[in-house]
């Protein structure tokens, strides 16, 4: 079975009226580490959102784990979205906490009332949040406040975050667009390296074709809401790239 | 041709407010001589009769100081937990029912637009005079500042940060406490660091409407004409209110701009037990509640709250309340005037204040200031003014020019004034310097640097603060009425002498309404500007 299954999905969006997403269906089994590339306004965000359901979808099926996730709503919605971890584009820290508090917020799903709201993490978590810290590099600004850090080392905070809820899933919207070109294969090659160690599953958008071929091991295409191509990356053509891209 | 029509929008903008003045001035009567005498004699009377100040009675006086401070205090300390709990009643991000945030809203909107001195009044009146009534009108209008305060600088907290504890599954409570609340202390501190320089100073007049403390004794020593007694309590009041203001910048300082330096805190082969937050940064947290707790308690005792009697008139309290909503049509109408009256009183205020900082603060702004020694001094003279609520000045005019119209628009320009120089200096002073090194570079004078170089850059700010302070010169018009300056705040000190019940509730419920008018007026102007 398929890790995720998305099945004729529709998104339409009331403010402006305008359908975003007409009918997309795309499978991606597990171990894949999917790119989706596409101009601006393809729809991208939108897609990748409603695996998570921060956007709410207008028709069609979404299966996780062959759970249907349209439907979740509350307590079991918020366990779906422990199994799927983000990472997003302005990073979006809490900037007054320290890198440590940060990548500990990943758990607070996965832990009960008191312990979330009286932020007492387990010796596990300490650990396994320290032990990111090291892999990305950052273990020596652990007690820092989150503001002073630089756009690339935010971002591989994000990354930790992302990565402290355990999931099966980690989704990416366009990692990389804030940030400068060394940076941004920093943060590209870390997410990489952690997905394959943990075999995870990544779906994520970018908007360079060259990197999406350098790291994908599957190439999703999308265009005015519909997907036009979708191969692995030496198949991804120029012309077709061409194609993807033209208004 | 664009110029032109530019030039032809201000002047007209120039001649309305004008005339807008002049219209006022026709209405409340007033008399520019004694206006324009009104300072020189005002200055000449105090020199005479408040000096010496005397230290017979000082421990009395101090004492009583104390216990202004501690009302304060308190007050501040509750009107901050419930603001708390109304702004994230407000806020979207945590609150969906719509229903529940116009409801709250609504209730916040009340609470603010009455007058501080009009609810100790009203409170006063229902409960009798104590520490009780002074502390609960203090909470009630911080409240009403603060929670506004609150959830607009909560909405601004963009909803981005918060999504991702939301996309990986954490409830609610936990975005609030891990989320929410970190990234809002610095704004929680700056309101209520605020809000505390706001209640000392209203903490020390809510005894002139019989909430005890100082307020009661400046205004029993100014009645018996003992200025020099009165003068050593207001000495001690700008004293107080100084070191106030003083304490709330080293704090803002000190708290605010904390660990926006990089520093690393760790080796980088770190061993040893670990922890979400290094034990110092614990240690302190826990130091700073421990503190803060003891000085609530401490000031809590301090004041020696009549609890016991204040229960014992709760009783009377839905009896009162019942004849308050018994409104009377027939003053809706005399009190829409008064409140015109009150009105015209603050406007003219403002205008003459607001011109009066203007002329000030480019004499005094330290990046253009053409007399350094000069620029001190009027930076001290606006502090002290700034310090004396507007309340004291008023008893203190009163001696001097008589009651009236005259001595409430003194007042109200004396404040406006000293209100609008400390915000006009701070806007001058934020101007990038280089505005000003590249004229002088071209040998302007200071005339012309204002007028081509910073005036361009500052009219705008400017014009916020005015609208901004248009809202408090008119609540604090009608508060001069309270002691008997004119305007709806007589109106309701008549009413409340001749316990005149429904008069009572009609005139506060049109308080608010056009209070809450007024204020849905300047926002939108100040949108425009800003
Ligand atoms: N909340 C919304 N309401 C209405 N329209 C929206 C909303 N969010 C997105 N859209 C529209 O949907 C379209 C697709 O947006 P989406 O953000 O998914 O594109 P994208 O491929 O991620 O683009 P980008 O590369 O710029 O991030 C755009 O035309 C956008 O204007
Ligand atoms: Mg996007």
């Amino acid at each position: 079975m398929a890790l995720l299954e998305i099945r004729g999905l529709v998104k339409h969006y009331t403010h402006p009226d305008t359908e975003v997403l007409h009918g997309v269906d795309l499978t991606v089994e597990e171990g894949e580490f999917v790119v989706i590339i596409g101009p601006s306004g393809s729809g991208k965000t939108t897609l990748i959102r409603c695996i998570n359901r921060l956007i709410n979808a207008t028709a069609g099926e979404i299966l996780f784990d062959g759970q249907p996730v349209n439907s979740l709503r509350g307590a079991k919605l918020r366990k779906l979205r422990t199994q799927i971890g983000m990472i997003f584009q302005d990073y979006n820290l809490i900037y007054r906490s320290n890198v440590m508090a940060n990548v500990l917020h990943g758990r607070l799903g996965q832990m009960g009332f008191l312990r979330s709201a009286l932020g007492l993490y387990s010796r596990e978590e300490l650990e396994a949040a320290h032990d990111l810290l090291v892999t990305v590099g950052l273990e020596e600004f652990m007690h820092v406040k989150a503001q002073t850090l630089s756009g690339g080392q935010m971002q591989r905070v994000g990354i930790c975050r992302a990565m402290m809820q355990n999931p099966k899933l980690l989704l990416a919207d366009e990692p990389i667009s804030s940030l400068d070109p060394a940076s941004a294969k920093v943060v590209l090659d870390q997410i990489k390296s952690l997905t394959e160690a943990r075999g995870l599953t990544g779906i994520i958008n970018l908007h360079q074709v060259e990197f999406a071929k350098a790291y994908a091991s599957r190439i999703v295409g999308l265009r005015l809401g519909e997907i036009v191509f979708d191969g692995k990356p030496e198949e991804l053509t120029d012309e077709m790239a061409d194609y993807i891209y033209v208004r | 041709m664009y110029d032109k029509q530019a030039r032809i929008k201000l002047w007209g903008n120039v001649l309305s407010v004008a005339l807008i003045v002049a219209a006022c001035f026709f209405y409340l009567r007033l008399d520019p001589l004694r206006l324009l005498t009104a300072a020189p004699s005002f200055i000449s009377y105090i020199a005479v009769n408040f000096f010496p100040p005397s230290t017979a009675n000082i421990n009395v006086y101090a004492s009583a100081a104390l216990h202004t401070v501690a009302v304060a205090v308190v007050g501040t300390f509750i009107s901050s937990a419930l603001s708390l709990i109304f702004a994230l009643l407000m806020s979207e991000a945590v609150m969906p029912y719509r229903a529940v945030r116009l409801a709250v809203r609504l209730f916040i909107t009340f609470l603010r637009n009455i007058p501080v001195i009009i609810w100790a009044s009203l409170l006063a009146f229902i409960f009798g005079v104590g520490s009780m009534v002074g502390l609960i009108a203090l909470v009630l209008a911080a409240t009403g500042f603060l929670s506004r305060s609150y959830a607009e600088s909560l909405s601004e907290i963009a909803a981005r940060k918060l999504e991702p504890m939301k996309a990986s599954g954490a409830g609610t409570f936990a975005i609030i406490r891990h989320g929410l609340l970190p990234e809002f202390t610095p704004a929680w501190m700056n309101w209520t660091l605020f809000s505390f320089e706001v209640a000392v100073r209203a903490s020390a007049v809510l005894g002139m409407v019989g909430a005890g403390g100082m307020g009661t004794m400046i205004r029993a020593q100014l009645e018996l004409r003992r200025f020099n007694e009165a003068a050593t309590m207001v000495f001690m009041l700008i004293i107080i209110v100084l070191v106030t203001e003083l304490t709330a910048g080293w704090v803002r300082k000190r708290y605010l701009y904390e660990g926006t330096r990089n520093k690393k805190t760790l080796p980088p082969n770190h061993t040893g037990k670990l922890r979400a937050a290094p034990l110092h940064a614990r240690a302190v947290r826990v130091l700073t509640v421990l503190l803060a707790a003891v000085i609530f308690f401490a000031c809590l005792f301090y004041i020696d709250l009549d609890v016991a009697r204040f229960v014992n008139r709760l009783s009377n309290a839905p009896r009162v309340l019942r004849m308050l909503v018994d409104l009377n049509p027939a003053m809706v109408l005399p009190g829409l005037r008064q409140f015109l009256t009150s009105f015209a009183m603050g406007a003219v205020g403002l205008v003459f204040g607001g011109v009066l900082a203007f002329v000030l603060s480019f004499l005094a702004a330290d990046n253009i200031a053409p007399w350094k020694s000069f620029a001190v001094l009027i930076k001290a003279f606006v502090s002290v003014v700034r310090a004396v609520p507007s309340l004291v000045f008023i008893l203190m005019i009163v001696a001097a020019i008589g009651l009236g119209h005259n001595a409430g628009v003194v007042v109200l320009i004396l404040s406006s004034m000293g209100y609008l120089t400390k915000a006009f200096i701070a806007t001058i002073e934020e101007q990038h310097a280089g505005i000003i090194t590249a004229m002088r570079a071209t040998g302007a004078g200071w005339g012309q640097i204002v007028v081509h170089g910073l005036l361009p850059a500052v009219a705008a700010g400017f014009l916020a603060w005015v609208a901004l302070r248009l809202e408090t010169s008119v609540a604090e018009s009608v508060t001069l009425g309270v002691v008997g300056a004119g305007g709806i705040g007589t109106m309701l000190l008549r009413a409340r002498t001749g316990f005149d019940y429904s008069t009572m509730g009609t005139l506060i419920l049109i308080i608010v309404v056009c209070m809450a008018c007024l204020e849905w007026g300047a926002g939108k102007v100040r949108k425009r500007f800003c």
